[in-house]
């Protein structure tokens, strides 16, 4: 369909419903959503969504040249999307973002803490990782969701309600061993039960919090183990190579839209009865792969 | 359901989605587990368990015809906890069941692009205690005492939901949205299971 019949039809359904049927057209309309890590990865498709239906969203994010190209992108396609630097580690960047969207759109209904990285820790077993390596995975997985929502509390109580969403993992409830997870798995499983206990801390005002995990997902996380070019190309094909396969593959690989799709669900009104959950998003990954390695040991 | 997937199949030529959502309580939660008769335990387990069952192995060959399609079942808070305030000894067992075959579907029909979840509601508005057989007077105490508390919205300790809440969590994950999700169940309980946890820790500490 081209733009003109589009518009056409547009102007058919308002002159049918009245002009104030937009307002109901899409899931998010008139919700303002502040989203970390948003500049890249999952956090990008997640703006992306989010705008498209209807949310102004507010890219925090401490990448300040993908920030300013996510930002632009959107509103190229009509969409609101302002980019404001945010270091999640920063209790004063959290606060003024949160600030920064009730003082421009004069409410903050959604807060996604999205923001993560594997960092140098997982490159190493856990006896190895150093101090500091510890100390920023955490400060960025868990104590960047705690300062999400700690912030952003306040404000979408004084909106009268609305939703929080984090970014779990298949390691939040799960050993997926031999990799170097160590400091990423213990983030991860803190991130899960720091949702699921803000949400019974907000239950009665009207504040919904949930918990995505995705499994497999072609994004840039593996820039921040600090790898070599060639291994991170290497790392980077494998996992592109493995979403052409789809479904077939043992430990199927996403597209971050797939996962960002479950944002949408529980941010929207359409999870109004959701909350202290999670949601894995791994296309049957975990289990795949788990039954791969019962054949191998039990035979098949 | 065999009959009924064949005619269907026939008229319709190909099928998307099953929802296996039949439940029942039974005369089973009128009683502790080990007063509950043979036939009772076989009619719920009949019903909430095999049912589930009937459904998505009739339904799989035709949505796999039509290419792939999603798959839901609707479990139960009981599908994952023991909820002891209620005779709920054998719904528990179905519904524990209902999890756990639901997964193990999901494992099966991963390669040909059905997706299989399940949707675990708690409090919610329904007429599933008429197949208790209860005295009329008492379901309506429990259907006044429902309503009461739904009316209650997110303040109550265990919120009771529109039905149409939970149905959104099926239409999630029926719905292209959730391309990603199999295997798995969402809790559409308003944070209820919580609550009462947290109440009856509040008691004991």
């Amino acid at each position: 369909m081209d733009k003109s019949s589009n518009a056409h039809q547009n102007a058919a359904e308002k002159a049918k419903t009245g002009a104030t049927a937009k307002k109901a057209m899409f899931r998010l309309d008139n919700k303002v959503a502040i989203v970390t890590g948003g500049a890249s990865g999952l956090g990008r498709a997640v703006v992306e969504l989010f705008t498209e239906q209807g949310a102004r969203a507010i890219i925090a994010d401490i990448n300040d040249a993908r920030g300013a190209e996510v930002s632009e992108a959107v509103n190229a396609l009509g969409g609101k999307a302002l980019f404001i630097h945010t270091d999640v580690t920063q209790a004063d960047d959290m606060r003024a973002v949160v600030q920064y969207a009730e003082q421009t759109y004069g409410r903050l209904d959604i807060m996604v803490a999205n923001a993560g990285i594997v960092g140098t820790a997982s490159t190493k077993i856990l006896e190895n990782v150093e101090e500091e390596e510890w100390g920023h995975i955490i400060d960025v997985n868990l104590n960047g969701v705690w300062r999400a929502f700690k912030y952003a509390a306040p404000a979408i109580r004084r909106a009268g309600g609305g939703a929080m969403t984090s970014t779990g993992s298949l390691s939040s409830r799960h050993i997926v061993s031999e990799n170097f997870l160590g400091a990423y798995t213990a983030s991860k499983f803190g991130a899960l039960g720091l949702t699921a206990y803000f949400a019974s801390e907000l239950f009665g005002d009207d504040i919904r919090v949930n918990c995505v995990n995705p499994g497999g997902m072609l994004t840039n996380i593996y820039e921040s183990a600090g790898w070599s070019p060639e291994q991170y190309a290497a790392w980077k094909k494998g996992l592109e190579d493995t979403l052409e396969q789809g479904n077939k593959a043992v430990f199927p690989v996403a597209d971050p839209r797939e996962v960002a799709m479950a944002h949408l669900f529980l941010c929207s009104d359409e999870a109004s009865f959701i909350t202290g959950q999670s949601i894995d998003a791994d296309g049957g990954g975990f289990v795949k792969m788990f039954s791969a390695g019962a054949r191998s040991v039990f035979g098949s | 359901m065999k009959h009924t997937f064949s005619s269907r199949g026939a008229r319709y030529f190909y099928e998307d989605i099953m929802v296996a959502n039949a439940g029942i309580v039974g005369t089973a939660s009128t009683k502790t587990t080990e007063n509950v008769e043979e036939d009772e335990w076989d009619h719920i387990i009949d019903v909430n368990l095999s049912g589930v069952w009937h459904a998505f192995k009739y339904a799989a060959p035709a949505i796999r015809r039509a290419g792939g399609g999603a798959m839901t079942s609707t479990g139960s808070l009981s599908s994952r906890h023991t909820i002891a305030a209620w005779n709920l000894g054998a719904y528990t067992a179905s519904k524990h069941g209902v999890l756990g075959l639901t997964a193990y579907f999901a494992s099966e029909l991963e390669s040909d692009n059905i997706r299989v979840n399940c949707v675990c509601p708690g409090g919610m508005a329904t007429n599933i205690y008429e197949s208790a057989d209860w005295p009329p007077e008492q379901l309506e105490v429990f259907l006044k005492g429902m309503a009461a508390t739904k009316a209650q919205g997110r303040h109550a300790i265990y919120p009771v939901c529109d039905p149409r809440e939970v149905a959104m969590a099926h239409l999630f994950l029926c719905s292209g949205e959730a391309s990603f999700i199999t295997g798995q169940s969402i809790d559409a309980d308003g944070g209820g299971f919580v609550r009462v946890f947290a109440a009856g820790a509040k008691m004991t500490f």
